[in-house]
């Protein structure tokens, strides 16, 4: 399988001196095309400067990141560094950040106009995205007439709409109830499949890492255990293990939620 | 479908209520400035019209003038060349001649006068329609009809002078003892032909006047006397100083609205800022984001502007309206100004593209990983550079104020720039003072244990900038508007004492055509005997005297006594010496100081000043108080000798303590019914015209203050509303732990109620500060009009609760996770 990214030796400091923080040390991996990894671990373990310096966000201290063979430090500029985030890269929050005098259409439209697409496409590709995700009944309505669930949804469309090489979400369940949780992420592994989309979450919650192919651990802002889920065990025996496994980590707290 | 940028631009705006408050800003603002401008136009016109009224449409008179007017006593004429020579003068617009024949003033008082055909000087100067008088005919006052009239219903008249003649009447005037003539008609007649001895002047709009009377003075006759009508200048004078007055006006008018747009856009752009973060981290560009922001800064400003010149267009038309029936004043009339809106228009959509491109570069500049973090922090700490600004300006503010306080008669323009600098360092540091001063209000209302005022203060303190954000509007509306109207009220209250000043007495006998007819002296006694009038003070007829330099001077007889009686003059005069008060343009022409001895010789037919009497001047006044002129003198009319002493007084003062003259003026009536030449002048009413010119002309910079306080209100509105909606999230965990929601609601209604209270105390401060800075600088008394002080105070503290409690009840219903939904 192609690699769709690869990272190596990676390094993020912040500050300087005395209030020098090492938030991500020597940090290297591969992920393969259409492959779902969710990365875990303590609080202030690095789970979000590794995804802002994959996305392109920030640029790393030291250490390289290569999607499909591009060198992000080669658009490490604006505004290639930009364009090519909106191009490839798809972005899904804790918060939906949705635009609240949009309908959940044009929402979901919104980066394809930006980006000056035809008006077919944009219809076709909107409709599509709506299919996937499931509002097909809720095409008009404003965010605030939606629930948190469907709120979410429209995001994971807006991400996806433009195709991205990968789509990176950082607790995109933190704010919803388990119920609600479990809908997303069987969307997303509906994207997974139906797409063939990459996918690198970052959560705290077994349930959700469950669904992931991959999981990989975080504390101190290194890789400490990197393992591939069984196919044959149920969601439920994974996240006992999981749960397990990161007890084991962070010496006895418990991560939920 | 969402399908090209311009329609989100359009959708995005479409949904949001905050626009409809940015429309209604430009709007109000616009409109503000173009009712203001229209008034101002209209008003102006009003002024011109004005002046054409009471004086006539001409600009200058030239003419051969001896101590009672232009007349031929002095034996010359303007020459055909002459006339020839200032009809074509570059400077003059149009020319009216006039023949003027004075005869012995003893023998009748008819003013004869021969005007060309179809002149507007009669029309302007007498008062009567425009009429073509044809040779053998007059136009003549009714009470000349009866006594010239013959039984073939012609007029006959024969002239001091013995030449006769016959006319046909072609109209009645309504005045006294005035006779008109076809000029050529009367040059005929009195064998004078040709002889024109004054001209009326209308001089084109840029005529330097002064250089006009010097080239009419080179080329003519050095001796002719060219009089610009001074009135009418003082008069324009007065809308000039009005024209600053109103260029003060609308700078502030201009100030607030910026800031007011301004305050709205940021506001907006502030709750827009997690918008455009959104659409930044979905790829847009920074050129895509500005011209977000310029279609909507212009489709917002075109729209505001369209309805706000529509709006302003209205208030003119219907504030006039308003403003014209409550002061009983008018205003003209005048083609809606588009040049200036049109300017309005563009400087609006100017400001507010900066406005709006300011918070736009500034999203555009935020680093992208901090568009993607979760808290996109909105918390603003002020820079500690705003804060050096500040306590810079209000350093310097104080200073220069307090340099000009102590050295206040040199540097009075300093007191108004200290003062407008101190301004600019509170608005800009406002929120330094939210603290202390809160602290202060927590310690007076230390007795109130409520919990809701304690968290209520802590909420403002806690968030000072936010706090100085909702205050800064009524901040600023409060100072300039109250500054203005302390402004306005001193300069109205000084030009009514100036009025009261000089017309001390209400009512006034004066023999009509004042010039030439006199009253008999025993009239002043029969005056003095009705009830209610407590002093008379009569005046005599004006005559030329000489001084021991050879100065022709100007006097008019008067008993001292009296008039200081009546309190018409501003000092004690003792008159137990001979004494003369002089107009302090002729004591400017003559050099003359308080102290100084004049003798003074002269005579006229009925009076005699004895050789050489030494005159004291007690006194220099703007303009003397019994001839209401600034070309004349007085003097104690004890120190004359009269000849027939019957007959000289040309008037009489009457003062009386009654407020009602109406009673006492049909008594006077009845008095002086026995002489035709008296004539009763109320001076109330001229008080009471004088006042109402003035009125009117301050009416226009009422209704701005107005206007200043409404958009204030919004302003206010604004505000505070923005300000509590951007804080639902603090009140949810107010909510979530120890608020119910009543507890909500009153703690955001005393926060509303405590930013007017702080807003209040800087602002009156400040108000008062700026007052003080611009009385100061436009020389005019510091008058702090409690009254209005107090009533703003009130108001505002009522309308910071009423503001707030939409807003307050709107979080109130909300349930508890309501308050963290974005
Ligand atoms: N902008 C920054 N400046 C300085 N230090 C930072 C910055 N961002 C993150 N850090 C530090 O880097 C480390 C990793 O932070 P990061 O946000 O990646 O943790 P995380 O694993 O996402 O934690 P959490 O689960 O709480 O979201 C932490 O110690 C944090 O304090
Ligand atoms: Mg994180």
């Amino acid at each position: 399988m192609d690699n769709l990214l690869e990272v190596k030796n990676l390094n993020k400091e912040y500050g300087r001196g005395t209030s020098k923080v090492k938030a991500l040390q020597d940090i290297s991996l591969t992920v393969p095309k259409g492959q779902f990894v969710s990365i875990m671990g303590p609080s202030g373990s690095g789970k979000t400067t590794f995804l802002q310096l994959v996305g392109g966000l920030d640029s790393p201290s030291s250490g390289e990141i290569i999607f499909n063979g591009v060198n992000l430090q080669y658009l490490n500029k604006e505004p290639e560094i930009s364009v090519f985030r909106r191009k490839h890269i798809g972005f899904v929050f804790q918060f939906f950040n949705l635009i609240p005098s949009l309908t959940a259409q044009d929402n979901i439209a919104l980066p394809l106009v930006i980006e000056g697409t035809s008006k077919t496409y944009i219809n076709e590709r909107v409709k599509f995205m709506l299919e996937i995700v499931g509002l097909k009944n809720q095409v008009l309505k404003y965010p605030h007439q939606m629930s948190g669930g469907q709120q979410q949804r429209v995001a994971i469309a807006r991400a996806l709409v433009r195709k991205p090489f990968i789509l990176l979400a950082d607790e995109p369940t933190g704010n919803l109830d388990t119920k609600t949780t479990l809908e997303i992420m069987e969307l997303l592994k509906t994207t997974q499949k139906e797409l063939e989309q990459t996918i690198i979450l970052v959560t705290h919650n077994p349930i959700v890492s469950s669904y992931a192919d991959r999981v990989i651990y975080f504390k101190d802002g290194r890789i400490i255990e990197d393992e591939l889920l069984s196919n044959n065990k149920s969601k439920r025996e994974i996240s006992v293990e999981i749960s397990e496994k990161l007890t084991d980590i962070s010496g006895g707290t418990v991560y939920a939620n | 479908m969402l399908t090209n940028f311009i329609q989100y631009v359009i959708k995005q705006m479409n949904r949001n209520i905050r626009n409809l408050y940015i429309i209604l800003g430009i709007a109000i603002s616009i409109s503000l400035l173009v009712s203001t401008s229209i008034l101002y136009v209209g008003m102006k016109a009003e002024v011109e019209n004005q002046v054409r009224e009471n004086y006539g449409e001409k600009d200058v008179m030239i003419g051969y003038k001896n101590l009672v007017g232009y007349n031929d006593v002095v034996e010359a004429k303007l020459s055909e060349d002459d006339i020839e020579y200032i009809k074509n003068h570059p400077y003059v617009k149009q020319l009216s001649t006039v023949f003027f024949p004075l005869f012995n003033e003893s023998r009748n008082g008819i003013l004869f006068i021969g005007i060309a055909p179809n002149d507007s000087f009669a029309k302007t100067e007498f008062k009567i329609p425009q009429y073509d008088i044809n040779e053998n005919e007059v136009i003549l006052s009714k009470d000349l009809l009866d006594r010239f009239k013959e039984n073939n219903g012609k007029i006959k008249i024969t002239f001091p002078s013995g030449e006769e003649g016959v006319w046909t009447v072609k109209e009645v005037l309504e005045g006294k003892s005035t006779v008109l003539f076809n000029i050529k008609d009367l040059q005929k007649t009195l064998k004078a032909p040709n002889k024109v001895n004054l001209m009326l002047i209308d001089l084109k709009e840029n005529a330097d006047k002064q250089q006009f009377i010097k080239d009419i003075k080179s080329n003519i006759d050095p001796r002719l006397i060219i009089d610009p009508i001074k009135e009418k200048d003082k008069f324009r004078s007065n809308l000039g100083g009005l024209r600053n007055i109103g260029i003060v006006f609308g700078v502030f008018i201009l100030l607030i609205s910026t800031y007011f747009v301004q305050s709205i856009l940021q506001m907006s752009f502030k709750e827009k800022i997690q918008q455009m973060a959104i659409l930044r981290s979905i790829g847009t560009s920074k050129k895509q984001l500005v011209f977000l922001v310029i279609t909507e800064a212009l489709i917002l400003s075109l729209i505001g502007s369209v309805m706000g010149s529509g709006l302003g267009i209205l208030i003119a038309k219907f504030g006039k309206n308003i403003v014209v029936g409550q002061l009983q004043t008018t205003i003209l009339e005048t083609p809606i100004p588009w040049n200036i809106i049109t300017l309005i228009i563009i400087i609006s959509i100017l400001s507010v593209l900066v406005a709006g491109l300011v918070p736009a570069f500034k999203v555009a500049n935020i680093p992208p990983i901090q568009v993607f973090s979760n808290t996109l922090n909105q918390e603003y700490t002020p820079k500690r550079r705003r804060t050096y600004t500040s306590l810079f300006f209000l350093t310097i503010g104080i200073l220069l104020t307090t340099i000009s306080i102590i050295f206040s008669e040199k540097l009075s323009g300093l007191s108004f720039i200290g003062s407008l600098i101190l301004l600019l360092g509170v608005i800009v540091g406002l929120y330094l003072f939210v603290k202390p001063i809160l602290i202060g209000v927590k310690y007076i209302l230390g007795s109130i244990n409520r919990i809701e005022v304690k968290l209520a203060i802590n909420n403002l303190i806690s968030q000072k900038v936010h706090t100085a954000n909702a205050a800064i509007v009524i901040v600023l509306g409060l100072a300039i508007g109250f500054s203005l109207q302390n402004l306005l009220g001193a300069i109205e209250k000084g030009e009514y004492n100036r009025i009261e000043n000089q017309f001390g007495t209400r009512l006034m006998v004066q023999a009509y055509a004042p010039m030439m007819s006199t009253l008999p002296l025993s009239l002043s006694s029969e005056l003095k005997a009705i009830p209610g009038v407590n002093h008379v003070s009569a005046l005599g007829k004006i005559i030329s005297v000489k001084t021991d330099k050879n100065e022709e001077l100007l006097v008019s007889p008067a008993d001292f006594q009296s008039l200081m009686n009546m309190g018409l003059l501003s000092k004690h005069v003792n008159t137990s010496k001979p004494a003369i008060i002089l107009s302090k343009e002729m004591a400017t022409k003559f050099n003359y100081k308080i102290g100084e001895v004049i003798k003074l010789t002269g005579r006229s037919d009925q009076v005699e000043i004895k050789e050489n009497t030494s005159f004291i001047i007690t006194d220099i006044m703007d303009f003397v108080p019994s001839t209401l002129h600034s070309k004349l003198a007085i003097i104690d009319w004890k120190y004359l000798k009269l000849k027939g002493d019957s007959t000289y007084p040309r008037g009489f003062f009457i003062a009386t303590t009654e407020k009602n003259t109406s009673e006492i003026e049909q008594l006077v009536y009845r008095v002086i019914s026995k002489y035709p030449e008296a004539e009763l002048l109320n001076q109330e009413i001229v008080i009471k015209d004088i006042k109402n010119q003035i009125l009117r002309m301050y009416s226009i910079f009422y209704t701005a203050i107005l206007s200043i306080f409404v958009v204030g209100f919004l302003g206010m509105y604004n505000s505070i509303h923005s300000n509590i909606i951007s804080r639902k999230r603090e009140y949810g965990i107010l909510r979530a732990t120890i608020s119910t929601p009543t507890n909500l609601l009153n703690i955001i209604i005393i926060e509303s109620l405590l930013i007017g209270l702080f807003s209040t105390i800087i602002g009156g401060v400040l108000g008062l500060t700026l007052t003080k800075g611009l009385s100061t600088f436009l020389d005019i008394d510091f008058i702090i009009n409690w009254n209005v002080l107090i009533t703003t105070i009130v108001i505002i503290l009522i309308a910071s609760i009423g503001v707030s409690l939409i807003p307050a009840f709107k979080l109130k219903r909300l349930k508890v996770v309501d308050f963290f939904n974005r």
